[in-house]
């Protein structure tokens, strides 16, 4: 059978292309969504005592496992440079970690510095990701 | 690495939005391997040599010859 795509222009092609991977992106921006509700309505009923543990890891499951899906299939669906565009930023991501925990756990241990804040670092982990995602999609490369 | 893309795509009076949905690759892509910022693949330069119904060799030039 013959694809339907074989018939179109470059031009269509890439059109029909870049379409299906924003519904994509927003299918899965969606589910990220839902899941999100629904883990941190889970999280309540658990402190309250109406959901037992498993409920929760159950709902953990779906959601590391909705990400994996999620991720496998971008990647399936972008081009090379894409992938390349996603390796540097969490390449950054990688060694501003590798470099920011040990540093302020050894200023801390050495009284210089307040305690590590794990979340400070896990955002500034994701905000130096996006950074330099965004800075490869504007050219700099 | 310097290629002559941009001179066959402008030889067929594409744009690079038709040579990118040809190669099934995104616009940036085109204009990243264009401008010298990205050397394609080896499995894209093929698809590239395919589409141009050239050798991999008279496109690209590695600057060793």
């Amino acid at each position: 059978m013959t694809d339907k795509t074989d018939t179109l222009s470059g031009e269509a092609r890439l059109k029909s292309r870049r379409n299906s991977l924003w519904r994509f992106c927003a299918m899965g921006s969606g589910i990220a969504a839902v899941v999100g509700l629904v883990t941190g309505y889970a999280g309540g009923h658990y402190e309250n005592g109406t959901l037992p543990a498993w409920g929760l890891f159950a709902a953990w499951l779906v959601a590391v496992a909705s990400f994996a899906w999620f991720t496998w299939e971008y990647f399936r669906r972008v081009d090379e440079l894409d992938v390349l565009d996603n390796l540097w930023c969490c390449l950054f991501s990688l060694y501003f970690y590798m470099v920011a925990f040990p540093s302020w756990w050894l200023f801390h241990d050495l009284g210089l510095a307040p305690e590590v804040n794990h979340v400070a670092i896990y955002l500034a982990t994701l905000g130096i990701g996006a950074i330099v995602y965004i800075a490869r999609k504007l050219g700099l490369r | 690495m310097n290629n002559r893309l941009k001179v066959l795509r402008a030889e067929r009076d594409w744009s690079q939005a038709e040579l990118a949905g040809r190669l099934d690759v995104s616009r940036q892509a085109v204009n990243a391997i264009e401008t010298g910022k990205h050397d394609p693949s080896l499995p894209l330069a093929f698809r590239i040599a395919r589409l141009f119904d050239m050798p991999i060799e008279e496109i690209f030039d590695d600057g060793q010859d």
